[in-house]
């Protein structure tokens, strides 16, 4: 392209002028439906899981699965803090047997009340 | 009305509910003590969990002593190797010393395992005497372990 032909561009482009004319306060009625839409969406996760509980069939499958889970992950709770608990009383009554589980081995420490009671 | 709403709620509360409820029924006959870990355990009858306490009430003063004694000879073996850069005979003396008082104290408390394995059912007993012994041996060889690495590394 030539220098001559970039300047008859620009001055046409600086001639032209759009034909059709904005509505007035066209900007804040685009914002305003925009606000709307993303409100709406908001609403629908609520909208959606009202519709799927409100199935008895869902929402009875969907109790038996949380109850399910739920026992399970109290099942493995529990299992990790009994046999937590048999070790430390057996450890626990080993010291109370032991001397010398009970006396540390630098000779200075004197354990001489703990697990005696 | 959010039906389907209230309706999750409700399942999400029976969960937790459920949850807690199993966790406390299971971890409900867990033991909180070393007697009560014993009797649970090895199935012990009141009356066997009564001479089993006796036993042990009327060890453990002689535990006692014995735990004093050995704390002093370990203290001393202490001293003796952290004041030294070789191995002297004092030092030899108190590490015999220490050892012999181990042995004792092994010899006690398996005099011990065996007295109340005596008061168990059979087989328990037998289940018991082979846990207890094994647990003190092993605690023996962590001693020995111990010692050595006190006396080669000249500290206590």
């Amino acid at each position: 392209m030539k220098p001559e032909d970039d300047q008859k561009l620009s001055q046409l482009l600086r001639q032209w002028e759009p034909g059709t004319e904005v509505p007035p306060r066209f900007r804040s009625s685009v914002w305003s439906q925009i606000a709307a839409r993303q409100e709406r969406r908001s609403f629908s996760i609520l909208e959606r899981l009202n519709a799927f509980f409100a199935r008895p069939a869902y929402a009875g499958a969907a109790a038996a699965l949380a109850l399910l889970m739920s026992i399970g992950v109290a099942h493995q709770h529990a299992g990790h803090v009994v046999s937590e608990r048999r070790a430390m009383a057996e450890g626990s009554y080993l010291n109370s047997i032991s001397p010398l589980a009970r006396v540390s081995a630098d000779g200075a420490t004197l354990a001489m009340n703990h697990g005696h009671e | 009305m959010n039906k389907g709403i209230i309706c999750l709620i409700a399942i999400l509360l029976t969960s937790v509910m459920a949850y807690c409820a199993y966790f406390g029924w299971a971890t409900a006959k867990s033991p909180n003590d070393a007697l009560e870990w014993l009797q649970a355990e090895y199935e012990l009858s009141d009356e066997a969990m009564g001479k089993v306490s006796l036993a042990k009430a009327s060890y453990l003063p002689e535990c006692r002593e014995m735990c004093r004694r050995l704390a002093e000879a370990r203290k001393h073996l202490g001293i003796q190797s952290s004041s030294s850069t070789a191995t002297t005979s004092e030092i030899t003396e108190a590490y015999a010393a220490v050892n012999a008082i181990e042995e004792e104290c092994i010899r006690m408390s398996l005099e011990h395992v065996f007295e109340v394995a005596a008061m168990m059912p059979a087989s328990q007993g037998q289940r018991f005497r082979d846990r207890m012994v094994a647990a003190l041996l092993q605690d023996r060889t962590g001693q020995h372990q111990r010692h050595s690495d006190m006396i080669q590394g000249g500290k206590p």
